[in-house]
């Protein structure tokens, strides 16, 4: 289990970003992180990778303090793909490869170049194999990001917006793949998202941030259109459809209630 | 025992590999005409090594220049061959590799394209080190004009190649300081280095503006760079740096690949990036001080052959490494070839040939999308 307990951490002091946050991601499950723009959710990720430290609590990865975790374990352990990341002229293959960079002792053998063979098959890449990443489109590029946490073939999947740049059709199947990875593999997936019926669609658990602190973390039954318009302060309809949740927004805009959100204005959220 | 634990966890989940056949086959042919271009590359190197061997007012066949090289040949041929073109012909090729090298690994650990010895203000910090030696140390015992024409002035060249050596250190040294502070990023690094060349123009501007005639002339002819002046025992720690050095960069190759990809992808990859950074500038500008406190500046050698090699052959570092230190040798073979054969009995200044022969390769190179 990878777990957030009682984590905080502040860019600045003045301006309190994850103020308490508990969040666990267990294995075959698939969490998404929800919440407005700038609440602290690529943060969040930064913390479960270690990239950060937080200023309190602890983030423990089956039990060892993450940070404590050797990097080379821990890249064997916990794949993430980054919002922002580069293109260069590094073929679509090459970085892909780089994903069993943990895993490799010394130049890559049969098994490597056979497992990113496959990962390019499974995302339709296969074409685009040999062409320079700095060649993509965004949409293609995210997918050999994609690509390349696949191969790293690890017990935890962490995803900072996968879906940034894709096209209707690839964000459906990119999901569909972690979701698969998580139903046959027992996989820990997480994945911050910003379309709601995405995550509705392909997820089993949701934690809304808002305010530092976890607003409300669950099965789908957590989401509501009150949950939604409380993090988000927008109106919906959840209507079902087909056994799955669909939000319908209102177009309403909900003004902030002073009550509610006092704190949220403290944040300069 | 926490760490086994967490290791028996890695083996859980495997990949299935089967898929259609084709990838994987056209990425290893993809890999044997990288695996052809550097063995050609190498090929290219020895013919022109060749062929810069054979410079000079005495003609010798390929045989001859050879057998020269060992002392096989007669007295006349051997002396050439050991004294004076054979120690030539290595140090442009030790030195030009040495640059490439470095070069490389700043442009990836800073991601940054314009990052090299002379834009980190490791050249500038050598020519302030420089006119020290030459102006401040070697003026104190001021012993004669005359010498400063030789190209050291009265100044010790040792003390000169040790002062330059410290000089260029000095900004990486800044950098490392500031950065045990403050997290710098790439940008910062770069500007900071950018800020330091300035600082150190400055510096050697203001230690010129004293100085006598002479020794400013000292100065300048030591900044324009000469292989020949470089002594078999400093051509020696030359190679010794550069092979280390190569040795450190290559088994970096592939956190060079994952930190030009971004910070956070290399750290899920469980790369150190603050500290790979740090360590692969200071061992670049070790190499590159090493050589420029030697072979005076040679500008544009480290900045522009790893930059060939990335348009040609791309920006996997298992490759790139190896193809521009064959390039920034070939370079500097070549440039210092042209310094001989220009103006014949002169010798010009290899940093300015090796900017004048490079920009066009570069730009050309900028202009023509290079096919795979």
């Amino acid at each position: 289990m990878l777990e957030a307990r009682h984590v905080a951490f502040s860019y600045a002091a003045s301006r309190p970003l994850l103020r308490d946050v508990t969040l666990a991601l267990e294995p075959g499950t698939f969490t998404a992180i929800l919440g407005p723009n700038g609440c602290g959710k690529s943060t969040l990720m930064s913390l479960f990778t270690a990239a950060r430290a937080p200023q309190a609590g602890e983030v423990l990865l089956d039990g060892s303090p993450v940070g404590e975790v050797p990097r080379a374990l821990r890249a064997q352990l916990m794949a993430f793909v980054s919002q922002h990341s580069h293109g260069n002229r590094l073929t679509v293959f090459d970085a892909v490869l780089m994903g069993r960079r943990p895993r490799m002792e010394g130049a890559p053998n049969a098994e490597d170049l056979a497992a990113v063979e496959a990962a390019l098959a499974s995302l339709k890449m296969d074409s685009l194999a040999l062409r320079h990443l700095d060649e993509l489109s965004g949409g293609e590029y995210q997918t050999v990001m994609l690509a390349r946490a696949f191969v790293q073939d690890t017990p935890y999947l962490l995803l900072d917006e996968p879906t940034n740049n894709l096209d209707l059709a690839h964000q459906h199947r990119v999901l569909d793949l972690v979701r698969t990875r998580v139903d046959e593999r027992g996989v820990g997936a997480a994945a911050v998202l910003h379309d709601v019926n995405l995550a509705l669609r392909h997820c089993d658990r949701f934690a809304f941030l808002r305010d530092g602190v976890v607003d409300a973390c669950g099965g789908v039954s957590i989401v509501t259109a009150d949950e939604i318009r409380r993090v988000f302060h927008i109106g919906v309809d959840i209507i079902e459809h087909g056994g799955v949740k669909v939000m319908i927004p209102t177009g309403e805009d909900e003004p902030e209630e002073a009550g509610l959100d006092g704190e949220g204005k403290r944040d300069g959220a | 025992m926490e760490e086994q634990r967490l290791q028996a966890k890695v083996a859980a989940p495997r990949s299935g590999g089967e898929s259609a056949p084709g990838i994987a086959q056209r990425y290893e042919r993809y890999i044997r005409r990288k695996r052809l271009a550097i063995i050609a590359l190498a090929l290219l190197l020895v013919v022109v090594a060749f062929a810069s061997l054979g410079i000079g007012s005495l003609s010798l066949s390929v045989k001859d220049m050879t057998l020269g090289l060992f002392g096989l040949a007669d007295a006349q041929v051997n002396a050439v061959m050991q004294g004076i073109r054979g120690p030539r012909v290595l140090t442009a090729v030790v030195a030009g590799a040495a640059l490439a090298l470095a070069g490389c690994a700043f442009q990836a650990t800073l991601r940054n394209p314009l990052a090299s010895a002379s834009t980190l203000g490791i050249a500038q910090g050598a020519a302030f080190g420089a006119s020290i030696a030459i102006i401040v140390i070697g003026g104190a015992g001021a012993s004669g004009a005359a010498a400063a024409f030789e190209g050291t002035s009265t100044a010790d060249p040792v003390t000169t190649a040790l002062a330059a050596f410290a000089g260029a250190m000095l900004s990486t040294a800044v950098i490392f300081a500031l950065s045990r502070f403050r997290e710098m990023t790439p940008e910062a690094i770069v500007l900071l280095g950018v800020a330091l060349s300035a600082l150190f123009t400055g510096g050697t501007a203001l230690v010129q503006y004293f100085a006598e005639d002479s020794q400013v002339a000292a100065v300048v002819f030591w900044t324009f760079g000469d292989l020949g002046r470089v002594t078999r025992p400093q051509l020696a720690i030359m190679a010794a740096v550069g092979v280390g050095a190569a040795v450190f960069f290559f088994a970096n190759r592939w956190s060079y690949n994952a930190i030009e990809g971004g910070e956070g992808l290399a750290h899920g990859l469980g790369v150190n990036v603050r500290r790979c950074r740090l360590a692969s500038m200071i061992v670049a500008s070790a190499c590159a001080s090493c050589v420029i406190a030697f072979c005076g500046i040679v500008n544009f050698v480290g900045l522009v052959a790893p930059h060939i090699m990335r348009r040609i052959l791309g920006a996997d570092h298992r490759y790139l490494l190896p193809a521009s230190a064959l390039a920034g040798a070939i370079l500097l073979l070549v440039a210092d070839a042209l310094c001989h054969l220009i103006i014949p009995p002169l010798i010009l200044p290899i940093g300015a040939i090796t900017s004048i022969l490079g920009a066009p390769v570069f730009i050309w190179l900028l202009f023509r999308g290079v096919s795979r």
